[in-house]
Order: structure tokens, then C-alpha cells, then sequence
């Protein structure tokens, strides 16, 4: 306790740890100190003087976003010299504030107007024209700038450089013509703009997309899990009445998203509110017709029956559907159907099913998690571009390499984003994984050696804790045994202890492969043996099906179909018996037979995993479109209309289940997932046992 | 009793080349100052007593000590030539007619904090002095006063000349550093301060023009002679700009503590004729005005203190009973506004709003309550703005409103400044 | 007894020759008090931009959640009001209206006024919430639009 540093405020005593700033402390004791350019995760500036406080023994009124607590200290937030200082300040910032609030998407959720609510004059002295500048103007793709409400926090520009660097935006001419503008000849099309939507304390960056998407006092919020890609993003759902989703906002898990959204995942929720399903539908003379759920369950009971347990059927999964749901798919179609082609994608990335995770596991590594990337000096990247494949995570990793000076080795076919930061880019020719690991491994075995390879061998060989990982690509090389081998050589030549993170490209990816929608994969990761060993492919599932080895296809989300190659696709849906379950038909190339109409993310409750094994749970925000359902009440329709009845009345009982199949998850207690999920225990099946197919 | 110290080879004809420089004494300092150790050097400018002459008047040697004697990085040498206060043009001087002797302080000084590099960050509009130093320069690597082994003394320095690119703020130090990186020039956060985090994140001293000038002549001469100049806590001499309504402005080095009416008087050969003394702002456009009343003071740091002004860059405006004071604190305004970087809140706002009033006072007249709005504004300002360009930029108005406020009154109330009117602006 | 009875009668008689306090309407309209508040009337600028600029003050200000607003752009192209932002969807359940005044209060632009005209009833609930057709004033030239139910 001895290195804590004591000190008083509002006369009320505090422990803090050094270093701590005045105005972190004040907020440990609750007491509200107004900041503008402060922001916790960007380094304080001092520049707007929203915060200043009396600090006994001191002259002037001081910064307390940048003035570190001192042992001893008497510091006055609430005094009258403190309160005129920000009630002058206020005035400073609104003399030139437009005060458009009712037409601002901010107003409502403003820290200008709720500070100057609380703090600020009631009336104007200004009597002048204020400053006009061109509004709104359009900076980026999603982003829309309006310099007249700007108070030059300079939040934006600080994220710009000093989270993203992704230099695009910054300030331009000085005093008070001074103005925030994109980078001459660059447009602000980060792809990390939006969070500066987030960070603008007061309207003066608003979403393109999101424009006028409501008023903040209309507004209910609903924590949920981002579907762009794997990394699990923490979000909040931001909806009218439950009924369109306006708007999706961060939602801070240290675990994932460290509080930061990329523009994927922030403005692609449209296809909640668009094109949706409303009604079952079946196909009747060559037309969609609607149809009551019973009578399209019915006719799609049929059609299992009839190709059940003669290996006739294919069954496609899609990867952002919840576990809830690939477990009732994965229960339908290996226990009722007796059908083993089943699989959660039909890109040729993924010829063989593969378990990535549970192979670097085996190779030696421990299951690493994304919050290893924040212990480790050296971090490792083979196959995986961060920026394409999750773009979140990318910004753990430049977190690590700006502030803590973390090293990075690159292994991948060329130069990628993260490749500015480092000399180490091992670029290879697409096909050569296993050998550039294998000889990286024995490099970094010897110490050393000629050219790139050496020099990262030689970074890799001191004993800074290190970090390696690996991206969902590798799993399509054709010698994949040999990558295995390869990851062995690189695990124990970087020695014991050193996590790796497998990067999957969907959701739910990871759990799919937790819950078997993968031939020759039962649920938990138990490698399927005697009849269910043989299953095909989500690629060889379409190609069978268009040359009529399969006479039936059900298919659960529509994201497989578009891995897979247009024409192909068309020709396989045309060639067979198909049952279309999803909430859209927008990306369907082919009429189905009967459409199950299928809640997306935001109207259903459940759980995701993430990349490294995070089970999140995702709460419904909307009201589910018309009659659609979540998918794992529709499966449980299926069962029972062919005579199985699944014991299943809630999304807890579903999850239930899923804790007795998959031994990672048995640890799992429903009521401890929350908002900020739980890391599911790392079981150890084979790895790479089992058919491929 | 002028012209002692850093004008005291002024009188030279062509000072300005190497060779008349060194066949007049110049450089002679070198050899006893690049061989005494660094400290002593630093305890010899302490003992002198100078403080530095850019605004602040912080002692020099203390400046110096602060460097830290442990770090692997380079240690720098700045010396702030960005003389951009109104009122002041004593550094163009300095640099134009004895480049040299700067030249000369500066390897003292670069030796004495264990530089090896200087930068002399030049105001982009002094376009004659850039050409100058930067000629002088070059003489001196020719002659081998500058780079390696200097003079045989086995010290090496290196200086360069940077201009600046048009902005009063880099003459606050740590903007002056950023600029010099080629950052944005905006003040800086301190701590750290520049002594142990300055230029590239290295310790970095930065010195006004004058207060390295005087380094060579103290080396030369010792403490004890310095100090027979000015008062024991401001020791010395000072050059003084002199403008305004004088008879004959110019740059005058004199003793600290000359009184400040034989400056106006003697010097500057008095208020031009038919006219009395009214105010002077005594250290440049940053300090408050003095009324003629307060004048009756010594010229150092200390007395202009107790008068309620600073001796600052000692840039003295003299102004006589026709000035309009309205029109002073406009103007003045007009340049803070005009220069404020923008970073902080109450300097880029603040600025802006009193030149609206003053501007409106002076225009059209205003209102009566806008006297108090502004006194109002200032204190809103006064010590909280990030660096001191805000918190300087309200003294011209808090001055003038404290000793002049019949003028902003009569103002009011006769629609905006008569003398305007008949001068028919 | 009669004379109670007279009593009786005389009191009646005297009601009949008093002036009614009904009137026959609706042939026969009484006025309203200057500062009656019943239905709502969107009104527009002089220039025949409308006032209300898709706020939703009134919303949050509305006890009884009867209004919905939905907001969209102003474009150079289509103008509907001064500024960036007009309401696309206005909309008042007048069943669910408590005519309080609240929303006149909380708008900033003086768009929406509560009127004399009292008359509201109608045959089926759908027609009850009143969109912008009904409410907003015509524009200066533009033909009346509001359907006469009577």
C-alpha cells in the first residue's frame, strides 16, 4: 500500500496509484470533473480547459486531465473560482456554437449541452455574426463533418494518430479560423472512421449512414455481439421502439474490442432492416407463394424424409448464426437425418475440415486469447492480414507496437498493413506456409541467419514473451500436414508458454467447429468415426449436388452459397430439392422449394463464440419481421413434424444442451455469461484425426 | 554609459565579417571558455547573475544546470531568434550588425550544456539576418570555429539556421521545438520541460539571441565585471527597443536600472515635440501599460514589477496624449487574435470575441455594459489559457480599462473614437 | 296541494320561456374560447417552407406518445424546410392525444399549434391518426387538401 499517494479532494480523502491523473481520481470518488479533450484512451493534451481546478498552494487554476496526483495534494473542483472558470470556458465554446441541437444527431447524448445544462451561463453575451463554415460536409464514405459545432477537442485527430494512424484527417489554418479537414488529395476512409463518431464530444462528426437515424430520447439500446467478422466485437444495438435498428454503437470488453468498432461492423446492420423474410413461403407452379409456418414445415419435413439416411442430403450452415442454432441444425441432421455432409462453409479456403485452434494446440502452442497480444513484446503473424480479417484486432496489435514498442514478425504473401511498422516482412509465394514457418522455426533454433528470415529469427530468439497468430487461410493449403509439422518446429523452437490465436473469418465460426457443422466433426471437437465419417464438404456438398450425386439441399443462412462460385452454386441449387432457411432471399440465386423464414441476430437471444473461444451472449433488441423465428425453434418444428421431439423451450435450455455436448463449454454457468461472455476451457480433442473428407 | 557589453562592438565598421570580428577581440573567449569543464562554465554564468532577456528573465546558469548530466541522448542548443513581439526588434540587431558574437555565445553555451549541436530558429520574415548568421556561419566552419576540434580545444559544435514560416506563437519555447521538428507549432504540455525532454524528446536548452550574446563577454571578463552593471538581482545590460512617439527610436543597450524617463528622455531624445508623455508599455506588446504617472521607475526587473508592468523583451512603446488607448488595446488585440494557435479554448476564443467589442468601441461604440463584459472575458482568460500568449494577450485591455476607462466610457457614448473621425478613417 | 302544483308548473313554465343554453348543432356552431387547444395545425414560414424541422422535441415531450416523427434531408432539389433537416413522417394518434400543449411548448420553431377545431370524429380507429396531409397548412396557393367528412 506503500506506493500509493494520498491526497484530498473536495475534502474528501483518496488512495490512488501514482500516476494517476487529477481528473481520474476525482472520477474514482464520483466526482464530476468536465472534460472535452480528455478521453481516457488518448494521451491528455490540456487544450480545451473545460477541467480546470483549484490545486491549494498553486497560483492559477490547473489542467486536471494532465496534472498527476501528487502526495499530499488539496485539490477544490467545486469551488466558486473552479465553477466561473467553467462557466467562462462554456461561454468561450458557445459564442461560436451554432446551437442547431434539435436538427444535430448529438443533441440529447452532448456533453456540450448536458455540461453546459449543469455548469454553463443561461444566457448569451455574444452579440456578434458567428463563425459559418459549408455544412455538412462530407469527408468520408460514413463520415459527415460540420466545422461550426466543432470545439477543437482534437479527439478525432489524436485517434487518427495515435490509435489507428491512419493519418487522414487534421487541423487546418489557426486560431479562430482554425478548422478540422481531411489530408489534402485523401479522403477520411479509415476504416476505423467511425469511432470518431463515438469519441466527438459534441455533432460535429455524425455518421453519414446513420443521419438522422432518430432522436437520442427516442432511443432504447440493446448490448449484442458484432456478426462482421470474428473477433466479437461487444456492441450496443441502438433501435426505434424495437422495430428498425438505427444505429450501432461500441460497447467496451477489455476481451475483445477494447472498446473500439471498425466501420464493417459499425454501418453493416442493414441487412437486419432490409429485404427481410416476412413469411414461411413454398413454391407453388414456379411462384413463391406465402404459406402458414405448419404448411411449409410440413413440406419441408417431407423432403428431409425423403433423402434422410441415404446420404442424398447436404445440409449448409451459416457461421453467423448463433450456437443455439447450429446445435438444433447439427442435432437435425446427424441425429434425425442421419446425414453427415454438413458443413458451415463452401469457400475452397476450407477443402478439408480442419480445427485450426485445436491444431496450433497440439503443435505446442497454448490456445492463446486476444488479450495475450497486450502481454507480449514480439508478436507473430503467419497468414493472417489483420486489417482484412479483423480489422479489431489489428488495433490491439498497433496498441502493442505504439505504446509499449512491441516488435512484429509478418509472415504472409505480401505486404500488409501492419507490415509499415516492421523490417520483419516475410513475404512468400502463396503455397510456400510451410516452408517459410519451417525454416523461420529452425532460424530461430540456430539464432540467426542470412537475410529477413535471420534477422526475425534473431528478434525471435531473445526471451521477450512473444505472441503468435494464425489466420483461417492456412487451413486451404493442400499440404497441410506439413504446415502442422511446421507450427510443431516454430512452437518449440520459440519455447514453452507461448499463446497463439487462431483467426477465423465469420462470427460463429469458431463455433460451428465447437458444434460439429463440419464433416468428420461431431460437437465438442470429437472427430466423427464409422458412418458419419464420410462427410462431404460444403464445396464438395455443391459440386455433388449439381452433378445429382445429392438430390436435396437444406440450407440455414445464406453466407455459404456466397464463398462458393456463382455459376456453380446456381447450377447446384437448380439441380436439387432445395430448403432455404434464412431472413433474406436477396443473396438466393435460385427459387427455393420452401422458404423457413429466420430471425437474424438482433431479434433472438443466444450465444456466439468468438475467435478464441469467447462465448458471448447476444440479447433481442427488435421484434422478429413479420413470422419469422429463431432458427432453432424452426428446427425444432422439423423434428417433431418427422416425428423427433427436441426438449428444448428457451435459449437457456439450448445452451444447456450445448454445455453436455461440448466439454469446452461444460464450465460455462448461463448465469455468469452477461454482457461480457466467459472464455470457454480449452478441451483437447485430436486435432486433425478423422476424415477430410 | 551605453553600448557596454553585446552593442559594444557595434561602432566597428563591417563587424558583420569573420576577420574584422576576430582582429577586434572576437572569438578570443573560445579558448579560455571551451577549456574550463561544462560546470564551471555553468557556475560562471550563474555567478553573473544573467537572466534571460527573451520575456521570462529566468537566470540563465540555473536554466543550464537543469540538464541532465545522465542521458544517452543528445543534449541540443536552441536559440529562440523568432522575435516576433510587437515593439521589440532588438535580436535583428543583434544578428545583422555582429553575427558573430551570437555565433560565439552559442558554442559556449552548447559546450556548457555538452551539445553538439545548435539551431538558431530564425523568423521567416527576417529574410536579411537568415542570410546574414548563415554567411557568418559558414566563415566560421572555413576558419574552423566551427565543427570538429574547435580551435584546438578538441570541443565540437555544429549549428544550423532554421527559418520559421510565419507565426508569433514559436516564440513560446516548446512551440519553437515543434516547429523545429516540423510538427504543427503549438505549445507544448509541461512538464516535461525542454531541459530534460525538448527537441526530439532530448534535454534541449533554448536562449533568447541577446542572452547568448552576452555569454562571450562574461567568459572574457568574469562575473564580477558583468555585475557592475544593474542592480544585484538584475544584473547587467539591456538593449532596449524604443518606439513610438520619440524623436529618435532605435535600440539603446543600457545598464539595468537606468531610470526609465532617461530613456525616453536622453536616449530616445524625448517625446516628439509638442507632446507629453501619456502611457508606455515598458517590455513589449505582452505587458500591461504604464501610465505617465508610473513611469518615474528604474529600467530592471524588479521596479517595473512593483509599477504593475514586466520588463519582458524590452520593447518600450511610447506613446503620447494623443494616442487613443481604445484604439492600443484593439490593435493589440488584433494581433494575439491574429496569432493565437487555436489549441486552447479561452485564448482562441477570447481573443477573437474582445476584438469583436474593442472593434465595435472604436467602430460604432457599442455599449456600455460591454466595459465590464470585457474585464469579464479577461478574467475568464487570465491564467487559464495553455501557454502565455493567451494570458498576455488581455493585458493591453486590462491595463487600459484600469487606468483609461473614461476613453472606453466616452467611446459609448460617442458611437466609436472621435479622434477617428477627425482623422477621418 | 294544487298550490304545489302550481308552484310545480310555474317553475317549468318559466324554463320554457328562458332562452336554451343548447343550440342545434351542428346546423349552429358556438364559438370556441380564444385560447381553446384541440387539433393540431403544422404551420409554414411566409415563404411557404414548413416550420418544423423533424426535431422530435415534441415527442419527448409528448405525456401520451402519440406523435411519431420521422426525420429526413433538406437537398437543394427538394426544399421542405430552412435548414438540413425536415420531418418526412409527422403523425398524431388523436385517440391517444390528451391535448395538453405540451408539444406546442417544447417546439423550437413554433411549428405546431393546437387549433379551435374540435371536430374529429370519424367511423374506423386507422383514421384517426393524422398524418402531415392533414396537418400541415397548405402552402401559399396550394388548394385545400383537407377532406370534409360531413
Amino acid at each position: 500500500m506503500s506506493d500509493l499517494v494520498t491526497l484530498t479532494i473536495d475534502g474528501q480523502q483518496i488512495q490512488t496509484a501514482p500516476n494517476t491523473l487529477l481528473v481520474e481520481a476525482a472520477a474514482q470518488l464520483g466526482i464530476l470533473v468536465p472534460v472535452y479533450c480528455y478521453h481516457p484512451k488518448l494521451a491528455p493534451i490540456g487544450a480545451c480547459r473545460m477541467c480546470l481546478v483549484e490545486i491549494e498552494g498553486m497560483p492559477k487554476l490547473t489542467p486536471s486531465c494532465t496534472t498527476p496526483v501528487k502526495e499530499g495534494m488539496v485539490v477544490h473542483t467545486q469551488n466558486a473560482r473552479v465553477e466561473k472558470a467553467r462557466r467562462g470556458m462554456l461561454e468561450f465554446l458557445l459564442i461560436h456554437h451554432p446551437l442547431d441541437c434539435p436538427v444535430c444527431d448529438k443533441g440529447g447524448e452532448c456533453p456540450l449541452q448536458d455540461y453546459t445544462y449543469e455548469f454553463g451561463p443561461r444566457k448569451t453575451r455574444f452579440r456578434y455574426p458567428k463563425r459559418h463554415w459549408d455544412k455538412p460536409l462530407q469527408i468520408g464514405k460514413n463520415i459527415l463533418l460540420d466545422r461550426e459545432r466543432c470545439i477543437m477537442c482534437l479527439r478525432c485527430v489524436r485517434f487518427c494518430e495515435e490509435i489507428s494512424d491512419h493519418q487522414q484527417i487534421g487541423v487546418f489554418e489557426r486560431g479562430h479560423s482554425q478548422c478540422i479537414g481531411t489530408v489534402p488529395g485523401h479522403s477520411f476512409d479509415s476504416q476505423f472512421s467511425g469511432n470518431t463518431i463515438e469519441l466527438c464530444p459534441v455533432g460535429a462528426l455524425t455518421g453519414a449512414p446513420t443521419r438522422f437515424f432518430g432522436r437520442t430520447w427516442e432511443i432504447q439500446h440493446t448490448p449484442s455481439i458484432c456478426t462482421g467478422c470474428a473477433a466479437g466485437c461487444n456492441i450496443r444495438i441502438d433501435h426505434r421502439q424495437q422495430r428498425d435498428v438505427v444505429r450501432l454503437w461500441s460497447r467496451e470488453n477489455k476481451h475483445t474490442d477494447d472498446g473500439w468498432l471498425c466501420d464493417r461492423g459499425r454501418f453493416g446492420y442493414e441487412f437486419v432492416n432490409q429485404d427481410r423474410l416476412k413469411d414461411f413461403k413454398i413454391l407453388q407452379d414456379g411462384q413463391l407463394v406465402d404459406a402458414t409456418t405448419q404448411q411449409a414445415t410440413v413440406k419441408a419435413a417431407s423432403i428431409l424424409s425423403k433423402h434422410a439416411n441415404s446420404g442424398s442430403l447436404g445440409v449448409l450452415a451459416s457461421p453467423i448464426l448463433t450456437n443455439e442454432e447450429l446445435y438444433a441444425v447439427e442435432w437435425l441432421t446427424r441425429s434425425v437425418l442421419q446425414t453427415s455432409s454438413i458443413d458451415h462453409t463452401a469457400s475452397a479456403v476450407n477443402p478439408q475440415a480442419v480445427q485450426l485452434h485445436s491444431v496450433v494446440r497440439e503443435a505446442g502452442f497454448r490456445s492463446g486469447v486476444l488479450t495475450d497480444i497486450d502481454e507480449a513484446a514480439q508478436i507473430v503473424t503467419i497468414g493472417v492480414d489483420l486489417s482484412n480479417d479483423q480489422p479489431i484486432t489489428e488495433l490491439r496489435v498497433k496498441k502493442a507496437l505504439f505504446q509499449r514498442k512491441a516488435q512484429l514478425v509478418s509472415l504472409y504473401p505480401e505486404t500488409i498493413e501492419l507490415g509499415r511498422y516492421t523490417e520483419h516482412n516475410l513475404i512468400y509465394e502463396p503455397g510456400q506456409e510451410a516452408s517459410v514457418v519451417a525454416s523461420l522455426a529452425a532460424a530461430v533454433r540456430s539464432g540467426g541467419g542470412e537475410g529477413v528470415v535471420g534477422q526475425a529469427a534473431r528478434l525471435l530468439s531473445s526471451e521477450a514473451p512473444k505472441a503468435v497468430i494464425v489466420g483461417w487461410k492456412l487451413q486451404g493449403l493442400s499440404d497441410f500436414s506439413a504446415l502442422a509439422k511446421a507450427l510443431g518446429e516454430l512452437a518449440s523452437a520459440l519455447g514453452p508458454d507461448v499463446p497463439c490465436i487462431t483467426i477465423y473469418p465469420n462470427c460463429n465460426t469458431r463455433g460451428a467447429l465447437d458444434l460439429g457443422i463440419t464433416p468428420g466433426w461431431l460437437p465438442g471437437g470429437v472427430a466423427a468415426t464409422g458412418s458419419s465419417e464420410s462427410g462431404m464438404t460444403g464445396i464438395q456438398i455443391l459440386e455433388a449436388a449439381r452433378d445429382g450425386r445429392l438430390k436435396a439441399l437444406w440450407v440455414v443462412g445464406a453466407e455459404p452459397l456466397l464463398e462458393a462460385d456463382p455459376e456453380l452454386v446456381k447450377a447446384a441449387l437448380a439441380n436439387v430439392e432445395f430448403i432455404y432457411q434464412g431472413w433474406s432471399l436477396r443473396d438466393v440465386p435460385v427459387d427455393p422449394d420452401v422458404v423457413l423464414a429466420n430471425v437474424t441476430f438482433a431479434e433472438q437471444a443466444g450465444t456466439f463464440t468468438n475467435t478464441d473461444g469467447r462465448v458471448q451472449r447476444i440479447y433481442p433488441a427488435v421484434k422478429p419481421h413479420g413470422r419469422s423465428r429463431p432458427g432453432w425453434q424452426i428446427v425444432a418444428d422439423l423434428g417433431r413434424a418427422l416425428g423427433k421431439t427436441w426438449e428444448a423451450t428457451s435459449d437457456q435450455e439450448v445452451f444447456e444442451q450445448i454445455r453436455q455436448a461440448v466439454p469446452a463449454y461444460s464450465q460455462i454457468k448461463w448465469s455468469e455469461v452477461g454482457t461480457l461472455g466467459v472464455q470457454s476451457g480449452a478441451s483437447a480433442p485430436p486435432a486433425m484425426a478423422g476424415a477430410t473428407g | 554609459m551605453a553600448n557596454e557589453i553585446v552593442f559594444s562592438r557595434n561602432h566597428i565598421d563591417n563587424v558583420k565579417d569573420l576577420d574584422v570580428y576576430v582582429g577586434n577581440g572576437g572569438y578570443s573567449s573560445l579558448q579560455k571558455g571551451l577549456t574550463m569543464a561544462p560546470d564551471e562554465l555553468i557556475e560562471l554564468v550563474k555567478a553573473s547573475g544573467l537572466r534571460g532577456r527573451g520575456g521570462a528573465g529566468f537566470p540563465t546558469g540555473m536554466k543550464w544546470s537543469f540538464v541532465p548530466k545522465d542521458t544517452s541522448k543528445p543534449h541540443y542548443l536552441v536559440c529562440n531568434a523568432d522575435e516576433s513581439e510587437p515593439g521589440t526588434f532588438k535580436d535583428r540587431q543583434l544578428m545583422e550588425v555582429n553575427p558573430h558574437q551570437l555565433l560565439e555565445g552559442m558554442i559556449l553555451a552548447c559546450h556548457a550544456i555538452g551539445a553538439k549541436t545548435g539551431f538558431i530558429y530564425i523568423r521567416g520574415e527576417f529574410v536579411g539576418p537568415i542570410q546574414i548568421v548563415s554567411r557568418a556561419i559558414e566563415q566560421a566552419y572555413a576558419r574552423g570555429y566551427l565543427g570538429k576540434n574547435i580551435q584546438g580545444t578538441g570541443v565540437d559544435v555544429d549549428l544550423a539556421v532554421h527559418p520559421g514560416a510565419g507565426a508569433y506563437i514559436w516564440g513560446e519555447e516548446s512551440a519553437l521545438l515543434n516547429s523545429l521538428e516540423g510538427q504543427r507549432g503549438l505549445p507544448r504540455l509541461k512538464p516535461p520541460f525542454p531541459a530534460v525532454s525538448g527537441l526530439y524528446a532530448s534535454p534541449t536548452i533554448i536562449n533568447n539571441v541577446e542572452t547568448l550574446a552576452n555569454i562571450s563577454h562574461i567568459v572574457n571578463n568574469g562575473a564580477d565585471w558583468f555585475k557592475q552593471w544593474g542592480t544585484e538581482r538584475s544584473a547587467g545590460t539591456k538593449v532596449v527597443s524604443i518606439s513610438g512617439h520619440v524623436n529618435r527610436p532605435g535600440n539603446y543597450e543600457v545598464p539595468l536600472a537606468t531610470p526609465m524617463m532617461t530613456l525616453i528622455n536622453e536616449f530616445a531624445g524625448g517625446v516628439r515635440d509638442g507632446h507629453k508623455l501619456k502611457a508606455v508599455i515598458p517590455g513589449g506588446s505582452s505587458v500591461p501599460i504604464l501610465p505617465a504617472e508610473k513611469c518615474d521607475i528604474n529600467y530592471d526587473y524588479e521596479s517595473i514589477q512593483a509599477a504593475g508592468s514586466m520588463l519582458g523583451s524590452a520593447g518600450m512603446i511610447v506613446m503620447d496624449e494623443t494616442t487613443c488607448m481604445v484604439g492600443v488595446a484593439r490593435n493589440l488585440v488584433h494581433f494575439y487574435r491574429h496569432e493565437s494557435c487555436g489549441k486552447c479554448t479561452p485564448c482562441r476564443e477570447g481573443t477573437d470575441w474582445m476584438f469583436k467589442i474593442l472593434n465595435e468601441l472604436e467602430l460604432t461604440g457599442g455599449q456600455m455594459d460591454d466595459i465590464d463584459l470585457l474585464l469579464d472575458i479577461t478574467d475568464n482568460m487570465d491564467g487559464k489559457c495553455f501557454c502565455p500568449l493567451g494570458d498576455t494577450s488581455i493585458m493591453s485591455v486590462v491595463s487600459g480599462i484600469e487606468h483609461w476607462r473614461h476613453e472606453f466610457e466616452e467611446h459609448v457614448r460617442n458611437g466609436g473614437c472621435q479622434q477617428r473621425a477627425q482623422n477621418g478613417h | 296541494m294544487i298550490s304545489e302544483f302550481i308552484k310545480g308548473l310555474g317553475i317549468t313554465l318559466l324554463q320554457v320561456i328562458r332562452k336554451p343554453t343548447t343550440v342545434n348543432y351542428p346546423e349552429e356552431k358556438r364559438p370556441t374560447v380564444a385560447r381553446a387547444r384541440w387539433r393540431h395545425k403544422l404551420l409554414r414560414h411566409e415563404d411557404g417552407l414548413e416550420r418544423c424541422i423533424g426535431c422530435s422535441l415534441c415527442v419527448g415531450a409528448c405525456p401520451s406518445h402519440c406523435i411519431t416523427v420521422v426525420a429526413a434531408d433538406n437537398t437543394d432539389e427538394d426544399r421542405r424546410s430552412p435548414g438540413e433537416r425536415y420531418a418526412a413522417v409527422y403523425e398524431i394518434n388523436m385517440l391517444r392525444c390528451i391535448f395538453c400543449g405540451y408539444c406546442e411548448d417544447a417546439c423550437p420553431t413554433g411549428a405546431i399549434i393546437l387549433g379551435p377545431d374540435f371536430e374529429l370524429a370519424d367511423y374506423d380507429r386507422a383514421s384517426f391518426v393524422y398524418g402531415k396531409d392533414r396537418l400541415l397548412v397548405p402552402a401559399p396557393g396550394e388548394i385545400a387538401r383537407v377532406k370534409t367528412r360531413f
